[in-house]
Formats: structure tokens, C-alpha cells, sequence
């Protein structure tokens, strides 16, 4: 065991450090500055199944706003320290509020939480990362604006920018929260402001209604990247449907993946069902219902099919378990219901409305995201196998049945090897499939940790022998993750980096981009 | 409170075998007000918490802190307003959690969002033989790992917490108040897991209502 070594930037000397935060000090305020271990807890990982020191933060700052950042800029450049911005820091599985590399100073913009405007006529939001799904929520609500925004599952505590960034999803029909953002503010490396799309025009009103402007489109270069730091985001809002009608369908058995997904691209694709449809596995259900896994697994290693079924048995949960909705009309809403009705007949699965799910946890908080009202119904998932170990694997499938199940089995097959259940999820986007996978584990066991680790590495190259690539990484595995997506695209991320962040200062690692 | 009275009071307990003194002296909590009031949350309807906070809070009281204590449905745990105002509640002091793992990311989260730190966390895995516990503290790189008999499961950890919030002593002997508690009902089968932790609520800050923050 060894005490926490003060956590430096790579190659930054004890006194540049200390004379940068006396300089960042002076711009924001010292209070605003954490160096303490305890004031920095926040902002040390959780979850992922690596070290905490490899992911210690040397320090955390608070600007207040955009002038401020331009400052820190400067002082970052002059003694290279590296800074990782966050908006609200709940990345929870992914590398929650820690920095990707041992040293950086988190950027914490949980000041800056202004919501500018809201356009109830274009139904348009501009805001500040700072700003949380709950906040805004209950903005639209003070308001009286019949509004909805999409949403993640850990909603009420997450923000919209920090997760448009990660290029997240949720479960309306603007579930795809990058296709739906509407030109973005941006503080790059040298201090200059940048605003995308109509924003870069003086004087436009058309920033938050037409995102391309002219030229090329920069705003896809400051997601899933380090070339800059988000200060505003525009993102559009949807007018509550006058009718809103959310189901699930349940099956019973683990190969009807196939025919559900067959069944349901088309539907998707015509924009039948408009929003995100999600195909949720026994095992991601039970713990949000709740379901105790140790009243069905007293061994170590994975649990057993037979297990799984008899928890579909004892609590009236399916093999898969299918989340949709639709938005319109009462006329239209009964036309498309019946193209529902007679798609889960043709297919054996037992549809469960609104009226029927009352009660039901699991059914509750699902149908809610897809009104884009936050809660935290899926945090469950962390007292499946208790012990707070968790890290996402979500590669891309395409929508079709057969990609589904043989993922679903190359998954299930390498955790079960590892001694970890099959907790997974399919979102279907709109042609393709975000395979999500909550590798559930104990890290206070540190066999579990070890296997956690091995296990993700595994799936990683073994789906990526396959064609199969991630959609969105945990910090721990950011270069290798890119590295899966070969060397030109790298390249091209490193020359781009050199362009606009020469001294390497914005999060150097993240998503595998660094000098 | 004095790190080296903390370090003892692990160290007295057995708790950190094989871990340097030295190692440890940088990374206790500091700076926490002596005598601040703690508020012990514990899960209503989770096994075994019962028995852990009321040792927990035994410990406490044994040391003359003024100590508040909750026990909500893990239904408000999950809830964004009811964890808001147990915060709210809890400031200017510690807020000791004994709940399952699920409420207590919520609960920590929400309250790193407000600017508060949990300085210690520990896992416990309840079964038939043993309590097996795993210790994060707030800088610390390495985890604390011991087994308690089931007997007396959670002295270690009410020494510990009562030192962490600032009042407790190596001596303070365990905590006669609490009654024989329910972890002697553990079975193999059930092998339970819950999580306690201590976050320092001195810098929970004011909530900003949403007309604040539009601009
Ligand atoms: C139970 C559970 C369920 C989840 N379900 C979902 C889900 O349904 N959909 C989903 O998308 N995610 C999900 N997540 C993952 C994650 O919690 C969310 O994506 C969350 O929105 C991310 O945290 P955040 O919004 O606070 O972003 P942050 O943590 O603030 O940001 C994410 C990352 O983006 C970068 N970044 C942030 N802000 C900026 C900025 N201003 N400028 C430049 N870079 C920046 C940083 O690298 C940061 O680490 C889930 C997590 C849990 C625990």
C-alpha cells in the first residue's frame, strides 16, 4: 500500500505546478481552486475497474464563466498543464468526474449553469454545461412550457452538454442528443472563442435553428474529443404530443431477439415508432425491479439460465423486454397502436400499456425517460451484484436480428468465462443498435476487479476482430478503444490536435487523442 | 481531530495490518470541525443496516457528538427531491450513510454536485461467517480490507467513523447502547451487501433555485 503521491501533470516540475495555481488562483478565486485531498474526493474515479491513482486529479478549478476560461487558457499553455473539463462530472461508468490521465486539473463548469434561453415558439433551449436535465425540467415546468427534452437514464443529476459531448443517448424521439444539439460555444486551447454553425455570424438569430452555416460543419470535431471546451449548447426541444402512449412488449425467450429487432426496424425506420426503442434483457430489468440476485445465486461465477428463467417466472419479467413509444394524435396514436398490437401478436410477444404498468418500477421509471422526465430509477442496476464495481461495454450492432443475438451470445459467452452475468441492453437508433452491457462487478474483491478488467479486454478485441466497434468508452480504455479504429482516422485526431491545441493542455488521452 | 488519534484508532482495532503509519498519515481526513453535528441515514428496509448504524451511531454517542438519525424507504433514496433535502438537512456537519449500494452512488453524487466530500466508504458483504469489509478514504490510493466475526461486525467501523467526524477516541469502548443486533440472521445464501460512508456536509452550499440560474 502506498500513500497518495501528490498527483502532478506528466512532466510538470512541483513549482510550475504551484505557480500555475497561484496564477489560476488569481483569476478565480481561491476558493474555487481545490489542491486537498478531501475537497478533490469528487473528483476521483469510481467505478472502473483500474487503480484509482491512475486517474487522480492534481487539483480542481471552477471558473464562472467564459473570460475566465480564456485566462486559465493562457496559464495552461505557459506551464503546460493540462486541464479536463467536465460539465456536471456524472460519467458515471465511463470515468465519472476524473480526469483520463494521473495530474490533470479537472475544469469543473458546474458554475456556469445558466439556462440562456428558451424559445418556446422554435422550442429551442441555449444553455450552460453547468446545467442539469432536472434543472432545466423544472424550468419547463415553473414556466408552463409544454416542452420535452431527451434525456439519459441517470437524468435528474446529469446535464445535457457533458452528455451531448460524450455523445449520449435517451429515450424520446430526440434520443440522439448530437443530432438534436443546435450549434455549440467553444473556448479552444489559444484562448479564442469559437461559436459553430450560424453562431459564427455577428448579430444572427438563427445559432439554436440551423446548424450547418457555411463551410464545413465543425460542431462533430468537440464531441468524443479534446479540441476544446464546450460553453454553450443549443438543442432543440419537442412540443408535447397532445397523445403519448408508451408500451413494453415482453417475450419469453432469448433468441426472440432475432424476430423482435426484424420485426421493429421497420417500424423505426418509417418513423412508426419514433423514438429509440429499447430491448432490455432479463437481467437489466430485475435489478430495477427489484429482484435480490442472491436469492437465486449463492456460489461465485455467473448466474445460471436455469436462474434466469425462473426470475422471468417469478416476476412476470421476459426474456426481452421491448420499450417504446408513440407520439401524436389520439388518431393517429390508435392508427399506429394497432400496427403495434398486430406486431406483437405476429411475434408472441405480451404488450403492457401505461394503465397496466402501474406499480411496476422497472415499467415506471422507462416510461417516464421517454417523456423526458429525469429520475434515477436505473441506478438498481447497482445492487444486482453489489460492491459498486461497474464499467459500460457498448459496441454498434447493426438493427438486424441475426447481428443481435450472435452479439448478445459473443457477450454473454465472455463474461460467463470471467464469472459475470449478461446485463444488457440493445437501443435502437434509428438503423443501428447501441449494445450496452453494464459490467457489473464487485470491486471491494480484488480477483473481481482483476477479471472485470481482463473480461472488458476481452469483449473489446474480440468484437473488434469481428467489425465491431465501440459507440463510447470508459476513460480506463480510451487508447486502446481508438486504437481499434486504425491509424489513418488516428492520425488525421493527432494532426488536428497539433493544429488546434499545439502544447497538448486540453485533456491529452481523451478518447485516445494526445501528442 | 488529530490524523494520528485516527490512525491509532485503526490501527488499535487491527484494522490495517500490514499498512505503514507513514502511508496512512497523509491521507486521513482533515480539517474537519470538532464537535459538528452528524446525521446517521440509514436504509429503512435493507437488511443489516439497522444493526450497522446503530453501532455506528453507538460510537458516536459514546463520544458525546450530537448525533440525528433517518431512516428513509431506499424508495426516497432514489428520489432526486428527497435526497436533496436530507442534504439540505444534514449541512454544516457529516452525513454517515448506511444503505444499499444503488443509494449510496445517488446520495454521494448529489452531494459532490453541492460541493461535499465522501471521505471514507465502505463496502460490507454480510454472510453466515464473517462480515468482510473493503475501505476507501479520501486519498488513500490502496483499499482497506478486513473480516470482522459477525459477533461484532461493526465496532472497527464505529471507531473509525466517529474518529473520522471528529470525536472519537482509540478507547472509546464499544457501544453498549445498541441492542443484540440482526447480523447473527445471515445466511450463506444471503450474503448481503451494503455500503456506509461518511461525507462532510460542511461545504454543502445553499440550493439556487431555477429562476437564479435563467438568465
Ligand atoms: C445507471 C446509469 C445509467 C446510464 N444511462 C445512460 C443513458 O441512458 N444514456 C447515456 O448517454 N448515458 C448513460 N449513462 C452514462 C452517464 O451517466 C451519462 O451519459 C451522463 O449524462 C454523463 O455525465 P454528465 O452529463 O455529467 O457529463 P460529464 O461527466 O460532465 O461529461 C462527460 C465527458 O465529456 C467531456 N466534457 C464534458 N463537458 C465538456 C465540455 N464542456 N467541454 C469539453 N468536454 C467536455 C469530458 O471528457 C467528460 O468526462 C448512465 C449512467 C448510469 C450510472
Amino acid at each position: 500500500m502506498s500513500s497518495n503521491k501528490r498527483a502532478l501533470p506528466k512532466g510538470v516540475t512541483v513549482g510550475d505546478f504551484d505557480k500555475a495555481m497561484r496564477e489560476i488562483r488569481a483569476i478565480v478565486g481561491a476558493e474555487y481552486v481545490l489542491v486537498d485531498e478531501e475537497p478533490l474526493a469528487p473528483y476521483s474515479k469510481i467505478m472502473i475497474p483500474v487503480p484509482d491513482a491512475q486517474h487522480a486529479p492534481s487539483a480542481a478549478v471552477m471558473p464562472d464563466g467564459v473570460e475566465q476560461i480564456r485566462k486559465i487558457m493562457k496559464v495552461a499553455n505557459k506551464y503546460r498543464v493540462p486541464v479536463y473539463p467536465i460539465s456536471t462530472g456524472k460519467n458515471i461508468g465511463y470515468g465519472s468526474a476524473a480526469p483520463v490521465e494521473r495530474g490533470q486539473i479537472v475544469m469543473d463548469l458546474k458554475r456556469m449553469n445558466r439556462i440562456i434561453e428558451v424559445d418556446a415558439e422554435l422550442c429551442t433551449a441555449l444553455v450552460e454545461p453547468g446545467v442539469t436535465y432536472q434543472q432545466l425540467y423544472d424550468y419547463l415546468q415553473e414556466h408552463n412550457l409544454p416542452l420535452w427534452f431527451s434525456c439519459p437514464a441517470p437524468s435528474a443529476i446529469a446535464g445535457p452538454v457533458g452528455n451531448m459531448v460524450d455523445r449520449g443517448v435517451g429515450y424520446t424521439p430526440y434520443g440522439e442528443h448530437f443530432m438534436f444539439s443546435c450549434g455549440m460555444e467553444v473556448v479552444l486551447a489559444n484562448g479564442d472563442v469559437l461559436r459553430t454553425g450560424m453562431g459564427a455570424m455577428e448579430n444572427s438569430n438563427t445559432w439554436q435553428v440551423f446548424k450547418w452555416g457555411y463551410g464545413p460543419t465543425l460542431d462533430g470535431i468537440f464531441t468524443q474529443s479534446n479540441y476544446g471546451i464546450v460553453t454553450k449548447m443549443g438543442m432543440w426541444l419537442m412540443p408535447a404530443p397532445p397523445d403519448f402512449r408508451p408500451f413494453c412488449i415482453q417475450y419469453p425467450n432469448e433468441t426472440d431477439i432475432t424476430k423482435i429487432v426484424d420485426a421493429l426496424r421497420p417500424l423505426r425506420i418509417a418513423m412508426v415508432i419514433p423514438n429509440a426503442v429499447v430491448i432490455a434483457h432479463t437481467l437489466w430489468e430485475a435489478p430495477c425491479t427489484p429482484v435480490k440476485r442472491t436469492d437465486y445465486v449463492t456460489g461465485p461465477g455467473a448466474i445460471s439460465d436455469d436462474a434466469v428463467l425462473k426470475i422471468q417466472a417469478d416476476h412476470n419479467i421476459g426474456a426481452w423486454n421491448v420499450y417504446a413509444g408513440l407520439y401524436g394524435t389520439k388518431e393517429t396514436n390508435d392508427a399506429n397502436w394497432k400496427i403495434i398490437e398486430a406486431v406483437a401478436a405476429a411475434t408472441g410477444g405480451k404488450i403492457i400499456t401505461e394503465e397496466a404498468s402501474r406499480g411496476s418500477k422497472a415499467l415506471e421509471y422507462r416510461f417516464d425517460l421517454m417523456k423526458g422526465k429525469p429520475n434515477l430509477g436505473e441506478f438498481g442496476l447497482y445492487n444486482w451484484r453489489g460492491g459498486g464495481g461497474s464499467i459500460w461495454f457498448a459496441p454498434v450492432s447493426q438493427a438486424k436480428g441475426s447481428e443481435t443475438l450472435k452479439q448478445m451470445k459473443m457477450a454473454k459467452e465472455i463474461l460467463g468465462k470471467y464469472g459475470f452475468d449478461y446485463v444488457g441492453e440493445f437501443i435502437v437508433g434509428w438503423r443501428d443498435m447501441h449494445h450496452v452491457i453494464d459490467l457489473l462487478y464487485d470491486r471491494s474483491d480484488e480477483t473481481q476487479q482483476k477479471n472485470a478488467y481482463a473480461c472488458y479486454d476481452e469483449l473489446l478485441h474480440t468484437f473488434a476482430k469481428e467489425g465491431y466497434g465501440m459507440y463510447r468508452a470508459s476513460t480506463a480504455f480510451a487508447e486502446k478503444v481508438a486504437a481499434t479504429y486504425g491509424p489513418v482516422k488516428r492520425d488525421i485526431e493527432k494532426r488536428l490536435k497539433k493544429a488546434l491545441d499545439p502544447n497538448n493542455i486540453i485533456a491529452p488521452g481523451r478518447c485516445g487523442i494526445s501528442l | 481531530m488529530e490524523r494520528r488519534d485516527f490512525l491509532k484508532g485503526m490501527v488499535g482495532g487491527g484494522a490495517l495490518v500490514g499498512v505503514p503509519l507513514g502511508a496512512l498519515a497523509a491521507a486521513t481526513p482533515a480539517g474537519v470541525a470538532a464537535g459538528a453535528a452528524v446525521t446517521i441515514v440509514r436504509q429503512v428496509d435493507l437488511p443489516f443496516a439497522a444493526a450497522l448504524a446503530g453501532r455506528i451511531g453507538g460510537s458516536l454517542d459514546a463520544a458525546g457528538m450530537r448525533v440525528a438519525r433517518l431512516a428513509p424507504h431506499g424508495d426516497e433514496l432514489g428520489r432526486f427531491a428527497s435526497v436533496m433535502a436530507i442534504l439540505d438537512g444534514a449541512r454544516n456537519g457529516h452525513l454517515i450513510g448506511v444503505m444499499d449500494d444503488a443509494s449510496a452512488v445517488i446520495v454521494q453524487q448529489l452531494a459532490a454536485s453541492r460541493g461535499a466530500a465522501c471521505v471514507i466508504q465502505t463496502h460490507h458483504r454480510v454472510s453466515a461467517r464473517d462480515v468482510r469489509n473493503c475501505c476507501t478514504v479520501a486519498g488513500l490510493e490502496s483499499n482497506l480490507v478486513w473480516s470482522d466475526g459477525v459477533a461484532s461486525p461493526a465496532d472497527r467501523i464505529g471507531h473509525l467513523y466517529a474518529q473520522a467526524v471528529g470525536r472519537g477516541r482509540a478507547s472509546s469502548g464499544s457501544p453498549t447502547a445498541v441492542a443484540k443486533d440482526g447480523f447473527a440472521l445471515a445466511n450463506d445464501a444471503s450474503a448481503a451487501s451494503l455500503v456506509s460512508f461518511v461525507i462532510n456536509t460542511s461545504s454543502i452550499g445553499r440550493r439556487h433555485t431555477s429562476r437564479e440560474t435563467a438568465a
